[in-house]
């Protein structure tokens, strides 16, 4: 009994650090990826309930928030692919740009553009690039987080800074190089 | 575009979202809820297991506030640390060094370094010509450098007597370190051994270094390439066959329980290194903007801007959980430094104080 209570109250103080220090980071990842901030809150809710469900997977991982960041990034991979989910988030889209519109030149500077350019391409890039450019993550770790070969990682990184060249206008330095 | 254009723009939407809106708690309670109602009907899930959810939703929710309301913590948030002594010195200490039971701080205006000692006195001033660049406390004495004027001088730590250090043909010297007995310094040109005793000053590392650590017998360089290396604090052989690249080199780097900590000026993350594979391992989120980051035997220390104020936070370098947010502070604070009880923080009103643990 006591044992049990011991492993519970462990596993709650995990939990509960997992949650203060990483759930705004994972929410902000979440909505770059989505560029949908509802969506995000759930993706990230998700991910914890998962991990309270797989607890005995959470506990063994070397880097736990690591894992819930690989957790968040699958559900948003899974949310993309789904029919319905895709025209949600289509339509979320354009709100989001009514929204941005909305706001002052002032409010975004030359972000919009950016921002725009990284929602437009397909899914397996831009997480790529969201891994790469916001989160910090190496080739190397990105591979591990969406479970690809550290050259596959390449390609996509390659293309979606070719592609983010193509429509900004101007070459990504890291592709130039 | 730059790779780092883009990595902002990106940064700088999604904390823009994270700060236009803020976690809602009761929206987090029932979506906690609504969950574990459908694991109850899905899966089965036991008693037990819904009220070990129930616990760890309480204790979610318990927390959630202090985490996602960094302006308004609540009082709870603040207990385990203490300020003992606060010290208006009247003009602000750019960077401060502790020792003992006592801090030397480096002024700009006017430009001076003052002792000032655990029981609220102010032991010496020595003027100096600034601005001042660096301070630190090696067996020696006190050292403190100007990259503006090019000197390096060592003060005596009882008494404040100053003696200029001979920096032959090098310049600049700014950030510094003490290994060995003799102290490293950054200059224009390099990291340079400056010998405490007899003997001319050397170069250890050639190249544009913008900070230093030492750790695990290395001396850990962040060069203005933003690299990471490790080289012998000796020989200036690098130790590691692997370096490191961060995001940015306008950074600051310290070194603590096998691993190098990085952290952005301005940026809001704390970042853990491991120092044999040069892999990031955890980034944590800090209260508001990086300002400076410091080690003690337990923990990290880092001070926050957020505002005209900021906030001194202990870090659990075991798993960068918060362990204390201690202090708001109404005025920014600007350098901190650790002793063997506490930390000392110069803050932008011309105060000092020092906080120490409870327990």
């Amino acid at each position: 009994m006591s044992r049990d209570r011991e492993l519970e109250r462990e596993r709650d103080r995990i939990l509960t650090s997992l949650f203060i220090d990483h759930y705004d980071p994972l929410r902000r990842l979440a909505y770059v990826v989505m560029g949908d901030g509802p969506i995000a809150e759930e993706i990230v809710m998700e991910a914890f309930a998962k991990a309270m469900a797989k607890w005995h997977l959470v506990s063994k991982a070397d880097y736990p928030a690591a894992y819930m960041r690989q957790i968040v990034v699958n559900l948003c991979r899974s949310k993309i692919r789904r029919n319905i989910l895709e025209r949600k988030v289509g339509e979320m889209f354009k709100r989001r740009e009514e929204d941005i519109t909305d706001r002052t030149a002032e409010d975004y500077g030359m972000d919009i553009d950016i921002w725009k350019a990284v929602q437009s391409l397909p899914e397996r890039q831009r997480i790529v690039v969201v891994l790469r450019y916001l989160e910090d993550l190496s080739e190397p770790e990105i591979a591990e987080v969406i479970d690809l070969p550290v050259g596959t990682v390449k390609s996509q990184l390659s293309r979606a800074r070719r592609k983010l060249a193509d429509k900004l206008g101007a070459p990504v330095v890291g592709e130039a190089s | 575009m730059t790779d780092d254009r883009l990595g902002k723009a990106l940064k700088s939407v999604g904390d823009r979202y994270i700060r236009e809106n803020p976690a809602e708690l009761e929206k987090v309670r029932a979506r906690v809820g609504r969950e574990r109602v459908r694991r109850r009907i899905w899966i089965g899930v036991g008693a037990a297991t819904v009220t070990s959810v129930a616990v760890a939703a309480i204790v979610y929710v318990a927390n959630i506030e202090r985490t996602v309301t960094n302006e308004h913590p609540p009082a709870a948030w603040t207990q385990g640390l203490t300020v003992d002594v606060e010290i208006e010195i009247g003009t602000p200490a750019t960077e401060i060094v502790a020792a003992g039971s006592s801090a030397w701080l480096a002024t700009d205006s006017p430009a001076k370094v003052i002792r000032v000692d655990a029981d609220g006195s102010i032991a010496w001033e020595t003027p100096l010509e600034g601005p001042l660049s660096d301070i630190l406390r090696g067996p020696s004495g006190i050292w403190v450098s100007s990259a503006e004027r090019s000197t390096l001088v060592r003060l005596d730590p009882e008494t404040g007597d100053p003696t200029e250090v001979g920096l032959g043909s090098f310049t600049a010297p700014s950030r510094m370190h003490i290994a060995q007995e003799n102290a490293r310094v950054v200059t224009a040109q390099g990291v340079v051994k400056v010998p405490v005793g007899a003997g001319a000053p050397s170069l250890l590392y050639p190249g544009a270094v913008v900070d230093v650590a030492m750790g695990n017998n290395a001396f850990w360089l962040l060069t203005a390439e933003g690299v990471i290396e490790a080289i012998d604090p000796d020989t200036g052989v690098p130790t590691l066959l692997e370096t490191t690249t961060v995001p940015a080199a306008d950074a600051e780097i310290t070194f603590l329980r096998e691993a190098i900590w990085y952290a952005a000026r301005g940026g809001v993350s704390l970042r853990r290194i491991d120092e044999s594979t040069g892999s990031t391992t955890r980034v944590m989120q800090l209260p508001g903007g990086y300002v400076d980051v410091d080690a003690d035997a337990n923990g990290l220390w880092v001070i926050t801007e957020s505002g005209e104020g900021g906030a001194l936070t202990e870090l659990d370098p075991a798993d960068g959980s918060v362990m204390d947010v201690s202090i708001e502070f109404d005025s920014a604070p600007l350098d901190l430094s650790t002793d063997d009880e506490g930390v000392w923080v110069s803050l932008a009103d011309g105060s000092i104080v020092r906080v120490t643990r409870d327990r």
